[in-house]
């Protein structure tokens, strides 16, 4: 066997070995302890509980990713807008700067019934709590983009007699785009993480059908165990899609010249 | 002596330029200069000794604090569109290819697309990179990217040229090739120069003058007349001419030395 | 302010791994027999729903049949069956359809009695918002527990539509919005709310048919092994609550008081008063119901109203979940043929 194919032999061997190796180790620890399923089930229960309840799950997953999908995305809009009048005035930067982090440290919990009171209980106020998780990297780090601007790039710039205007748009703008899409990335990390949270607080559910956080409160109140982690397993599916979804778009806009992305000969 | 008609009016006269930074200590003191069109004037000096200030201060980038700069008749914020500054790091956009880097100014000042398409396809030809117009920054050399910086500063066709230390992080040969290249591009479009170097060599093969500035405050020291005819070849640098007058600039570069 | 049926802790689920069997006898009252240490493990922070207890407690009637009681307080996850089936303690408080989902999980847990013939729960709403009865719910949105029975059960007694949002165990939505309706205790919320000037009504979830009663559970394990002192635990407690709720509770309710700052004598008089006009705890004597009886009858049908809403994961009887020889004589139910 080549070297090259080896290699990418390895790449997928060492973690598929090391799994079925943990999963070993979690039957080990059930026997062991003698755990009870409706404590800790085992593998095999789990993904039989998904199979039962997938239309549940699946209904539920949609609900979830609808409103994650939609605060990512005002996030990232809201955010980057915001960043740039706080990239490029220093006096809203100093004035305002200072309440967005306050917003950022206020506990969710706090605020949701507040959403809930002027949205509406259901996808608003979900949409409105997962935007508050993810909009903060976005704005941090894009801000920053924005006013980090190398010096030598801003003479450059003088030099052409450009208007502010112009430097917007063709220096600061895509000298903040790796800035802004580590700041998306952290943000589609957080937005599955939002929406689950936004549901318990916000959340509502027809049928006995709501988003994933919903469903995880009701598995857990009807001692369905299995079932319980079978959402974990689908809320980790979920934030994969996501991570993998902002990774690709942040791979797309930047590989051909960025750093980051650029292999080093 | 080509282009140096030395009984015109300067198109670059400093006068008492003085310059400091705020409350820091005083970087420039008492600059006095004329320099007439088609000169190719270099500084150099110990570190410090502000020369690449002064060569922003023409350009316009930076304000004297004292003193007078007149370029052409005007401030060097006003006329700023007859001059182009080479900075001292390619200072290519990573984001943009070649070409586009090139046609930056050209794209900044309104030009319409064809006749900015056209213009840098031939500067890309003048400095040897038209197969390269669609690289990243990133794919190319350092002596490569140089060239584009040049090439992108000859786009506006200026009447002066800053050039900051431009050749400073390249080897020797490529160095010497760059020069040779440089004045072959003045020849053709003519240009008054102004250049940044910490190589006597560089300064005495490109230069018509070479200002030598001490440091702590920046003053003029001593110019030293080059008298050698334009158009130079690469076997200027083997002549005893040359070496002496290498000399004779070392010499003075090791006077202001502290 | 409260409501049973925990919200999420997966991490406290891991948490309980460990087997305790009941701690062995220690210190003696009367020098002559050393008293059994057991723990009460309650759903909630101390609160008159928990009076009967309490009065056992410090009227020394665990005391008298050789038990030394520990009542531990409960909270958001006090994951009362859990605990129990870990053997962390030996009873607890919960509803019989908890005890029967519990079983229907094959969970070893088994009720010996109930304190409430029937459940607190309730829904309350403002007046203003016209609701009357419980058909009057249809297409509202409930703040209520997610995967609660009497939900689905509701829904389909009346044929109508109900949208969940998940309990937040706080009042500031309700007196927000006078539309809003949440679960309640009919004992507790409506209290507050009507402090705050709320105009605030209740319906009783158990006039919807589903009625199932607030019990104390063990073990099946630990009642096998220790059958005198649930007996005795079992006596001592009923008598507690008989005691609680028609005689003198003063010292029972300082306890109480003493352990949850929030319970003032005010609202402790308000809580006993509604389990008095609803004959929580002492049900319909008309009917044969006695304070803390369960009927194995009502249990199976119970039962089956769970499995008709698919509740139970696997069939359970009636002996799976109740363990009758438990409960003193003069408090059972009495066979027709009498």
């Amino acid at each position: 066997m080549n070297p090259v194919m080896k290699n990418r032999l390895f790449a997928w061997l060492q973690p598929a070995v090391t799994g079925v190796g943990l999963i070993a180790l979690w039957y080990g620890v059930k026997k062991f302890f003698g755990i009870p399923t409706f404590v800790l089930p085992a593998p095999d229960e789990i993904l039989s509980a998904a199979w039962t309840e997938r239309a549940v799950l699946w209904a539920s997953a949609l609900v979830t990713v609808r409103g994650a999908l939609l605060g990512f995305l005002a996030a990232v809009a809201v955010g980057f807008l915001l960043s740039m009048a706080l990239g490029f005035s220093p006096r809203i930067k100093a004035s305002f700067y200072p309440y967005i982090l306050v917003m950022q440290m206020m506990p969710v919990t706090i605020l949701a019934p507040v959403f809930v009171l002027w949205l509406g209980q259901g996808l608003p106020s979900i949409v409105a709590i997962t935007f508050m998780i993810g909009f903060f990297p976005v704005v941090a780090n894009t801000t920053m983009g924005f006013i980090s601007v190398d010096r030598n790039f801003q003479e450059l710039f003088l030099m052409c007699k450009a208007t502010r205007s112009q430097e917007i748009r063709y220096l600061r703008i895509p000298g903040a785009m790796p800035y802004f899409l580590t700041g998306m990335k952290i943000a589609g990390t957080l937005a599955p993480i939002g929406a689950i949270v936004g549901d318990f607080l916000a959340g509502s559910a027809q049928n006995g059908v709501g988003g994933i956080g919903y469903m995880t409160i009701a598995y857990f109140s009807q001692l369905k165990t299995p079932a319980l982690f079978a959402t974990g397993l689908v809320a980790c599916v979920m934030g994969f899609l996501f991570v993998g979804g902002v990774n690709w778009l942040h791979w797309r806009l930047l590989h051909s010249w960025h750093d980051s992305m650029v292999k080093k000969e | 002596m080509g282009f140096v008609a030395m009984n015109q009016p300067p198109v670059v006269k400093i006068d008492r330029v003085g310059k400091r930074f705020g409350t820091g200590p005083v970087v420039l003191d008492g600059i006095d200069l004329a320099v007439t069109r088609g000169e190719f004037v270099s500084f150099i000096g110990p570190s410090g000794c502000g020369k690449s200030t002064l060569l922003r201060l023409i350009a316009g980038l930076t304000e004297a604090s004292s003193g007078s700069i007149v370029v052409e008749g005007m401030t060097p914020a006003d006329a700023r569109e007859l001059m182009f500054f080479v900075f001292q790091d390619a200072n290519l956009l990573p984001w943009r290819r070649v070409a586009e880097n090139v046609e930056l100014p050209l794209l900044l000042r309104g030009d319409p697309l064809l006749k900015r398409q056209e213009r840098v396809a031939r500067m890309l030809e003048i400095v040897g990179l038209a197969s390269s117009s669609t690289k990243f920054p990133w794919q190319l050399s350092g002596g490569m990217k140089m060239r584009v910086s040049i090439a992108r500063a000859l786009s506006v066709a200026p009447d002066i040229l800053l050039l900051d230390e431009p050749f400073g992080a390249l080897d020797e040969m490529t160095r010497d090739k760059l020069n040779e290249d440089l004045l072959a591009i003045r020849e053709r479009d003519p240009f008054t120069g102004f250049f940044v170097t910490h190589s006597v060599t560089e300064a005495v093969f490109l230069s018509s003058r070479i200002v030598v500035l001490s440091a702590n405050p920046g003053r003029v020291a001593t110019v030293i007349d080059v008298p050698f005819s334009y158009p130079r070849s690469a076997e200027l640098r083997e002549t005893p001419e040359f070496l002496q007058l290498l000399g004779t600039t070392a010499h003075a570069l090791r006077g202001v030395r502290t | 302010m409260m409501t049973r049926c925990g919200a999420l802790a997966l991490v406290a689920l891991l948490a309980g791994c460990g087997e305790k069997a009941a701690a062995p006898a220690v210190g003696a009252a009367d020098g002559a027999k050393p008293l059994t240490k057991v723990t009460l493990q309650t759903d909630w922070y101390a609160q008159p729903e928990h009076g009967g207890f309490y009065q056992a407690l410090v009227k020394g009637y665990y005391r008298e049949v050789g038990l030394d009681v520990t009542i531990e307080q409960g909270g958001p996850n006090s994951m009362p069956v859990q605990k129990v089936a870990m053997g962390n303690t030996q009873f607890a408080i919960g509803r019989s359809d908890e005890l029967a989902v519990a079983a229907g999980r094959g969970i070893p847990v088994v009720m010996l009695a109930a304190l409430m013939q029937r459940d607190p729960q309730a829904v309350m709403f403002h007046k203003e918002s016209g609701i009357r009865d419980f058909k009057d719910l249809d297409g509202r949105s409930i703040m209520a527990v997610p995967g609660a029975a009497w939900v689905t059960i509701t829904e389909r007694k009346y044929g109508i539509k109900i949208s969940v949002t998940p309990l937040d165990f706080g009042l500031s939505r309700f007196l927000a919005d006078k539309k809003f309706v949440q679960q309640c205790f009919i004992t507790n919320e409506p209290f507050y709310v009507g402090q705050k000037g709320a105009n605030v009504g209740a319906l009783l979830l158990s006039d919807t048919g589903f009625s199932p009663y607030r019990i104390w559970f063990s073990s099946r394990d630990y009642i096998a092994k220790n059958p005198e002192i649930v007996r005795a635990f079992n006596a001592a407690s009923i008598r507690g609550w008989r005691d609680y709720v028609d005689g003198d509770r003063q010292a029972a309710d300082a306890r109480i008081g003493e352990l949850n700052k929030q319970m003032t004598p005010e609202f402790i008089a308000f809580s006993v008063a509604a389990m008095r006009k609803y004959g929580l705890v002492h049900g319909d004597p008309a009917k044969g119901e006695r304070v803390g009886q369960l009927d194995a009858a009502r249990i199976a049908a119970e039962l089956k109203q769970l499995a008709d809403i698919g509740m139970l994961g696997q069939p359970v009887k009636v002996e799976d979940v109740f363990a009758e020889k438990f409960l003193p004589d003069d408090v059972r139910v009495k066979s027709a043929a009498k």
